[in-house]
Order: structure tokens, then C-alpha cells, then sequence
């Protein structure tokens, strides 16, 4: 009977090693949707927003409540570093800050220039902090940002990254990236990562008016201002170098094969006004890079496939006919083009590798990378890209005519 | 006290027995003499409540209506009792402790000056109670009846099922006292011969003063006492005793109780029901993966609620997770002790459930359901998530047809909250991997309790998880039914091929 007990002792006194004994009630969790991340006066400004459970879910009713009482709190803690600053925090805040919970990163203007890799040192070195979390810039200060709601979603945070996440999956203009994405970046060899940008805009269209931070934002059906994604903050290294704007950055997702579903809109063959126009919305797409040296330059080979179906149409013609299908296939590819050649134009106006055409290199030509790395900068300026897209239309809807093709076409 | 009767004196013989019962007023000793004043020559003793009227007086016609003869010899005297007795079943007794032993078990005993001992004749007429519907298993479809307090009643309840020669009934009386008829009941050539006389040695060794239900027999039988779970079956349906038979197992049959033991069992045939065996296989299948999904919604979801939301979070998804905050809000209590609580508040309504009177029924679940759970979370005092997962443990554990295996989970239950409480996840691995060493460890007469899983018989896992129809189980379970395997021959081929 001895041996048994003392077996038993020794494995329950195992148990405890596991340091799994930190326990915390709910009730006792402050859940973070949002972090903002500011510098001011060379200190670290962090801003929390943190979750109101009670007023996302009253207590015995269920369902959401009606009650006006703000369903985030959002407060500031500033020290010399991020650490520094969540510790800070505690002498505002009654609930041990919880973190993995947070989808989205909001980093300041002042911030992103500084240089961000002490943002992802800390998210990469703690278990808490969660690098699946989404990046996003403002040109302001980020504590703006996470006051303001986003009707009709009740928590805030959550609402930014859906509508990020909705940016990339149905259009692809701005695309996402997460924590994890802009730390590879700090490591990759093109060294260059383009991260949303998000603005509270108005109807006139000045930014940064604080309209939207209080529970009345639910109250109207529309509000002249609302969080929106604007452009790109395009990094190099770990700090904001310059903007793209979403024309611009739609031709770099091309580029980095981001592309999952989007609409392409564009004039019909032999269109004789503006008004004749069509869309094609892209079911898959594909693109390919492959470097090639041509002397002492490199050439990129780009080849962009894409299939999609015609989802609106005033072209003329018989749609029955694969001739004028096929033709209707050349404006596209023309789009992608241009696409592609505003992205370029818009890397090489701020002299960063945004594409990622160094990494490409490197993985082709590992030998000659030593050389050309340490003036990548210089090659990348006379790289020539020889861009080919080759589209086709899988499906052309319910109708074969469009409806105007009557002769009565304006 | 083995010597034998004086031949001479009935008196004193008569005498002897009412001084070894102690002059009861139940025990009547019927007299038959020649003449008012002549001594006895015959008796008839017997217990009056245990005896039935009406075979008794046709036995007395029988003895009154005897025309004296003057034979003395012995011999004669009981050969001619012998053809007389209009009863079915006489035996002959000869100690005083044996005379006394068939009037305890309702026999008459029938004493005749200048024979040796007596003859027993089986007139019991013992109150019963009339079979009625098994309280405990019910079924839809499926025979209604169930066992009786009466042995002979049960037994005869398996007889009709199986008519076969080969089954076997061994019976013996344990218990000092109580001399309870205890029957060990299997089928000669598919039952294991090692565990009959296994069991057989076991039932031997039993010497208590009483066994007033199965549970004594159970308790004294099974492989291992300190483990929360059962090795042995109980049920009150003679069709599940005999589909038991049927694959090799031995019942043992306790007289006074409705409840008949079945062994050896496994673990998973606890999660078995008659009724699987009645309905269509898909539905059964269905059914019981339903059973195996409640047995771990029973035995983990309170724990793994606690787990989750004092220690693991990160887990839930960030709507679950602040919809659980949001009702936690202002609950005193930790999430471990909100959780026994409830747990502790279900328990005790379950138990008052079973014991009161049954027409106080309703007003407890009143109580139960508005008082405790309703105005429990209106009041703040629980969160509405713990009313729904104590509430839905509770009756996902009603779902496993063994009320035995139920307990064993209850009890396990407990332990397991305890641990996730203090240790989070890690808590719950800690509890059940120590459980799942402990169950491949236990035994029930040689079949190891985890069988068909471990040690694997593929050949059981026709009907396990799942159910295949009748007409591929085309043998009976390994180890336990090994001795006999073939169940039946292939109906395809008997019916040419459809």
C-alpha cells in the first residue's frame, strides 16, 4: 500500500511543473479587440481598446442589448518601451489585459516612420500577443482610430478586420497583411511590405474628425464618417517610406499573385463612347515570376492567368459567337496590364522592392545575389518587366444579348 | 444435530422442532391421531404464511383420507405416504436441520411415527408480486416483462426464452440467516467452463449473514472493489439475461430481487440495449454513437467548461468568448465553484427525485427548474453558460442505459473538476490518462475490461460502435463466446443468394 501512495505523490507533485495554475476568472479578463500603437516625445503611446462584455451581451436576456452604454473602452498607457508602457497601463485599468483576442494592429504615422521591428519583436517573443493579429497604418495617431465604431458591428476591432479581410477576399485592391507577414518582411530580401492604410473619412472627404467614438454612431442609418481603407503605406525595412494609392496597389497584389476574387471593369472592344463598358468578376487567377538576366540587367517574366465570368455587359455583338467572347478577353488582359505597370511605376517612384522581385532572385541566381545585393537598390531601378496576361471568359450569364442591343443604344 | 429422528417417538421428534422454533406462532404442526386421546401417528408441519392453501388441503385430503393400516415397518409406511401425496414435488429429509431447512423454504414437512426424518412436499405459496414492466430499463419496442422478487418466477422467464437442454441452472443457498437461493444460470457449451467454476468458486467462498439483493453477491464477486466502475451488469430484463446467455455470459439470479447479475461484462457493454438488438441496425448505430458521444459530454463537459474559461481562453472563439464574460459579469463565485455548485444542486434534486413520494414529483421539478436555475441566474448568482452545461451534463448521463455506469461516471466527473479547476487542460490529460491506465487494468473473470479496444478483436466491432445486421453477425463475440462461435449459418446462402 506504501509504494502506491508514494507513486502518487510523486506524479501529483509533477503536475504543478506544468505551470499551468495561473488561473483568471472571465469576469477578471479585460479582452482586447484593438491595440494602437503611437510615439510621442520619444516614449511609446499604447492604446488599448478593450471589450465591454456586459454591454455586447446583457446578462440574463441574451442576444444583443439594447443599452447605450459603450461597448469598448479605449484607454492609453505610454512608457519607454511597448512592455514599459502595458505595464503603465495597470495604474488605469481594474483587469489583467488580455491579448489574444486582438485581431487588429493599428500603428501610427509617428510610429511607422520611427521603424516597427520593436512592435514585432514583441509580438514574435510573447505567447500572449497573437502574430495572426491584422496590421493596419493610420496617418494620424492610432488611438484616433480605435475610438471609432463601425455600425452596425458592435465591437469595433472586429469590425476593422472584417472589413479588411473583405477588402482582399472580394477585391484585392488593399491587400491584408498580418503581424507575422511584416515581420517576414524585416527579414526577406526585397525587404518591402505595403500595409493598409485606414482613415476615418467624412462625406467632404477631410480626414481625422472625430465622429464616430460615441454609442450615437448606431442611431442614424448613415453617418457622414466612417472608417474606410484609403491606400497603401508602403515600408521599407521596418519604416513608412511613402503611400501608394489602391490603383496602385492593386497592380502590386497582382504582382505578388494576391489576387483571389475581384472585378475588372473594362471597355468593350471597338467601344465607340465610355459608356460601353463591361465587367468581368475573376474566379481564379494565377500569376508567375520568373527573373532572367539579359547582360548585365534582369528581366522579370510575368504571366498572369485569370478566368472569370462576365457579370455585366452593354458590349454589342452576338454573345452566342466565341469570336466576340474572345475578343471581349483582350480589353481584360489590357486592364491587368496597366494594373501591373501602375504598381511598378508607383515601387520605382519610391525606390522599393514592393513586388518582392529580390527574394526571386536571390532563390534563381544565389551565387550572383552576393554581389547584386549590395546595390539592389541601383538593379532594381533598370530591372524590365515583360508582363503577359492571358484572360478568359468562362461564363457570360443568364442572357446572350445585352439589353440595349437593339439599335437604341445611346 | 445430524442425528436422525427417534423411529419411535413422533412426539418427541415434534417435540425437538418446536423448541428449534422457539414455539413461533406461524409454525402450525398438524396432528393426526386415531382416537381423541390416542398419541399422533402422523403430522404435517409447516410455516402458514408460506405455504399455499389450497395445496395444502388437497395434501392433508390426501393424508386424512387414509385408511389406517397397521403396517409398522417403516419401509412400507413411507412408500405408501410416498404414492398417496397428491402434491408435485416430494423429497425425502432426514435430519431435524433438513426438516427444519424445507419448512423455512415454504415445504410442508410430513412426519410419520416410526419413519425416520420426513417427506418434504413443495406447497409454497409465498405472497409475489405479478410480473410487471421493468422500471429501471424500459423500452419501446421489446418484451415488457420483467423479473419478480420470486426466483422461480425469473427463472422460469428464461426458460421460455431459451428451450434448450443445455441450459443450466445451479443453485445454492448463501447466507447465514437469510439461506437466500442464489442460481448461477449459463448454457452448457457456449458459457467458458473456467468462468462457471470461477464463478462457482467464488459464490463458495461467500459467508455472510444475509444477501437481501444481487448487490451483496455483486459486491463479494466482482474482480476489483476500489474502482469506480462496474465489472459486473445487473439488469431486470429477462430478454437481455437471455441474449447474454446466448453469447457466452453467465447470469447469476438472486431470489428477492428483480435485479440478476451478468458476467463477465466489458466496458462497452454498458452502453448496450436490449432494444439495439430490436430495432434497425442504421438507427441503432445512429443511437448508440449518440450514447458514446453523451458518455464524454457527461464525463468532461463541466470540467472542460472550467478548463477553458479560467485557464485556456485563447481557445474559444472572441464572440463565445465575450458572450461567456458578458455572464459572468458579477458572479461572486469562481468558475470551479459556480460549477460544483450546480453540479451539487443537481445531484441533491436527483436524489430527492428518487426518494420522495411520487406525488410530490412535480413540485420538485418546479423548484428545480425555476427556483435553482432561473432565479439562480437572474439573481447573479450562476451564469446562464454554467445552467446550460450542468443542465445538459445531467442529461446526457441519463442517456447510457446502465445507471451502474452512470454513477461511475458521476463519480469521475467530480475528480475531473477538481483537476481542471486547479490545473486547467493539462488537469483534465492529467485525470484521464491515469483513468484510461486504471480501466485497461481492471478485469471482469479473466476478459479484460477494455476488450474489443484493448487488446483489439476486430472481429467485435460488428457490434460495438455500431450495429451490422443480424445477418452478418454470423458469430459470437471473441474471447467471451469463443468456446462456441458459430451463431448462425449464412442466410445468402440459404435463401440462394438474395
Amino acid at each position: 500500500m506504501r509504494k502506491p501512495i508514494v507513486l502518487l505523490a510523486a506524479v501529483l507533485l509533477t503536475w504543478p511543473l506544468a505551470g499551468c495554475w495561473n488561473r483568471t476568472e472571465l469576469n477578471e479578463l479585460g479582452i482586447t479587440s484593438a491595440t494602437g500603437m503611437d510615439r510621442k516625445n520619444g516614449k511609446w503611446i499604447v492604446t488599448y481598446q478593450v471589450v465591454v462584455p456586459s454591454a455586447m451581451w446583457s446578462g440574463s436576456g441574451g442576444g444583443a442589448s439594447t443599452t447605450s452604454q459603450s461597448t469598448i473602452h479605449v484607454f492609453s498607457a505610454e512608457g519607454k518601451t511597448i512592455r514599459d508602457a502595458v505595464g503603465n497601463s495597470y495604474r488605469k485599468f481594474t483587469r489583467r489585459l488580455y491579448f489574444p483576442h486582438t485581431d487588429v494592429l493599428v500603428v501610427g504615422k509617428e510610429a511607422a516612420e520611427y521603424g516597427v521591428s520593436e512592435i514585432m519583436d514583441l509580438y514574435l517573443r510573447n505567447f500572449d500577443a497573437r502574430e495572426t493579429g491584422l496590421v493596419t497604418v493610420t496617418d494620424g495617431l492610432a488611438s484616433d482610430i480605435l475610438r471609432q465604431f463601425v455600425p452596425p458591428e458592435r465591437l469595433p476591432g472586429d469590425a476593422l478586420g472584417k472589413i479588411l479581410m473583405q477588402e482582399t477576399n472580394q477585391s484585392g485592391m488593399i491587400p491584408s497583411v498580418r503581424v507575422f507577414d511584416v515581420a517576414q518582411s524585416l527579414y526577406s530580401d526585397a525587404k518591402a511590405i505595403g500595409v493598409p492604410e485606414i482613415v476615418l473619412q467624412n462625406a467632404a472627404g477631410d480626414k481625422g474628425r472625430d465622429t464616430m467614438s460615441s454609442m450615437d454612431a448606431f442611431k442614424p442609418s448613415s453617418k457622414p464618417a466612417r472608417l474606410m481603407l484609403k491606400r497603401i503605406a508602403a515600408f521599407k525595412g521596418d519604416r513608412l517610406v511613402g503611400w501608394l494609392d489602391e490603383r496602385e496597389g492593386y497592380g502590386l497584389s497582382w504582382m505578388r499573385n494576391d489576387i483571389k476574387n475581384t472585378f475588372i471593369p473594362f471597355p468593350c472592344p471597338g467601344a465607340k463612347s465610355e459608356a460601353e463598358q463591361s465587367t468581368i468578376q475573376i474566379r481564379s487567377a494565377r500569376t508567375r515570376i520568373a527573373p532572367s538576366k539579359q547582360g548585365d540587367r534582369l528581366v522579370m517574366r510575368i504571366r498572369v492567368k485569370v478566368r472569370g465570368d462576365l457579370v455585366e455587359s452593354s458590349c454589342r455583338g452576338d454573345f452566342a459567337s466565341p469570336s466576340l467572347i474572345e475578343s471581349l478577353e483582350r480589353p481584360i488582359e489590357q486592364e491587368i496590364l496597366k494594373a501591373i505597370e501602375a504598381g511598378w511605376q508607383a515601387s520605382l517612384r519610391l525606390g522599393i522592392d514592393l513586388p518582392g522581385f529580390a527574394d526571386r532572385v536571390h532563390r534563381k541566381y544565389p551565387k550572383d545575389w552576393r554581389r547584386w545585393k549590395n546595390d539592389w537598390d541601383e538593379r532594381l531601378r533598370r530591372i524590365q518587366l515583360d508582363v503577359k496576361a492571358y484572360a478568359s471568359i468562362r461564363n457570360i450569364g443568364l442572357s446572350q444579348q445585352p439589353i440595349r442591343s437593339d439599335g437604341r443604344h445611346p | 444435530m445430524q442425528e436422525a429422528l427417534s423411529p419411535s417417538s413422533l412426539a418427541s421428534a415434534l417435540n425437538q422442532l418446536r423448541e428449534r422454533m422457539g414455539n413461533s406462532s406461524d409454525f402450525i404442526v398438524r396432528e393426526f391421531a386415531d382416537g381423541p386421546s390416542a398419541p399422533p401417528r402422523m403430522a404435517v408441519c409447516y410455516l402458514t404464511e408460506l405455504v399455499d392453501q389450497e395445496q395444502l388441503s388437497l395434501l392433508l385430503d390426501s393424508l386424512v383420507a387414509e385408511t389406517r393400516s397397521d403396517d409398522d415397518d417403516a419401509e412400507r409406511i413411507e412408500a405408501d405416504l410416498r404414492t398417496r401425496i397428491r402434491v408435485g414435488n416430494v423429497r425425502r429429509v432426514h435430519s431435524s436441520d433438513e426438516i427444519l431447512a424445507a419448512v423455512l423454504a415454504g415445504e410442508a414437512a410430513i412426519l410419520s411415527d416410526g419413519v425416520a426424518g420426513a417427506i418434504a412436499a413443495s406447497v409454497q405459496g409465498a405472497p409475489k408480486r405479478s410480473i410487471e414492466e421493468p422500471s429501471s430499463q424500459t423500452v419501446v419496442r421489446g418484451p415488457k416483462e420483467g423479473f419478480t422478487e420470486d426466483l422461480n418466477v425469473n427463472l422460469a422467464q428464461i426458460r421460455r426464452r431459451i428451450r434448450s437442454p443445455d441450459l443450466r441452472v445451479e443453485e445454492r443457498l448463501v447466507g447465514r440467516y437469510t439461506q437466500t437461493r442464489v442460481s448461477a444460470v449459463y448454457i452448457e457449451g457456449i458459457a467458458r467452463p473456467e468462468v462457471v467454476e470461477e464463478l462457482r468458486r467464488r459464490l463458495d467462498a461467500i459467508d455472510i449473514d444475509s444477501v437481501l439483493e444481487s448487490g451483496y453477491i455483486e459486491e463479494f464477486i466482482q474482480d476489483k472493489s476500489f474502482t469506480p466502475f462496474p465489472t459486473i451488469q445487473n439488469t431486470e430484463r429477462p430478454d437481455t439475461i437471455a441474449a447474454h446467455l446466448l453469447e457466452g455470459h453467465v447470469a447469476v439470479l438472486v431470489d428477492g430481487t428483480p435485479f440478476a447479475l451478468v458476467l463477465p461484462v466489458t466496458f462497452f457493454k454498458f452502453f448496450l440495449s436490449s432494444e439495439d438488438y430490436y430495432q434497425r441496425y442504421d438507427i441503432v448505430s445512429l443511437v448508440r454513437i449518440i450514447r458514446f458521444i453523451s458518455f464524454f459530454v457527461s464525463l468532461l463537459l463541466p470540467s472542460l467548461y472550467v478548463a477553458i474559461t479560467t485557464f485556456q481562453q485563447e481557445m474559444l472563439p472572441t464572440t463565445m468568448l465575450i458572450s461567456l464574460a458578458a455572464q459572468r459579469e458579477g458572479v461572486p463565485l469562481p468558475a470551479l465553484m459556480e460549477a460544483l455548485l450546480m453540479e451539487l444542486t443537481f445531484e441533491v434534486i436527483r436524489e430527492a427525485g428518487i426518494r420522495m413520494p411520487r406525488v410530490i414529483g412535480p413540485a420538485i421539478s418546479i423548484v428545480g427548474a425555476l427556483v435553482l436555475g432561473q432565479a439562480a441566474v437572474q439573481a447573479g448568482l450562476v451564469s446562464g453558460a454554467m445552467v446550460i452545461i450542468v443542465s445538459f451534463t445531467a442529461i446526457a448521463s441519463f442517456v447510457i442505459p446502465s445507471i451502474a455506469m452512470s454513477a461511475a461516471i458521476r463519480l469521475v466527473r467530480f475528480g475531473l473538476m477538481f483537476l481542471a479547476g486547479t490545473f486547467g487542460l493539462f488537469g483534465i490529460l492529467a485525470g484521464l490518462v491515469p483513468l484510461l491506465v486504471h480501466m485497461a487494468s481492471l478485469e471482469s473473470f479473466g476478459v479484460p475490461y477494455l476488450m474489443p479496444v484493448a487488446p483489439l478483436r476486430f472481429r467485435n466491432f460488428k457490434d460495438l460502435v455500431i450495429r451490422v445486421p443480424w445477418r452478418l453477425m454470423k458469430s459470437r463475440p471473441a474471447v467471451i463466446g469463443s468456446r462456441n462461435p458459430t451463431r448462425q449459418a449464412d442466410y445468402r446462402d440459404k435463401t440462394g443468394g438474395r
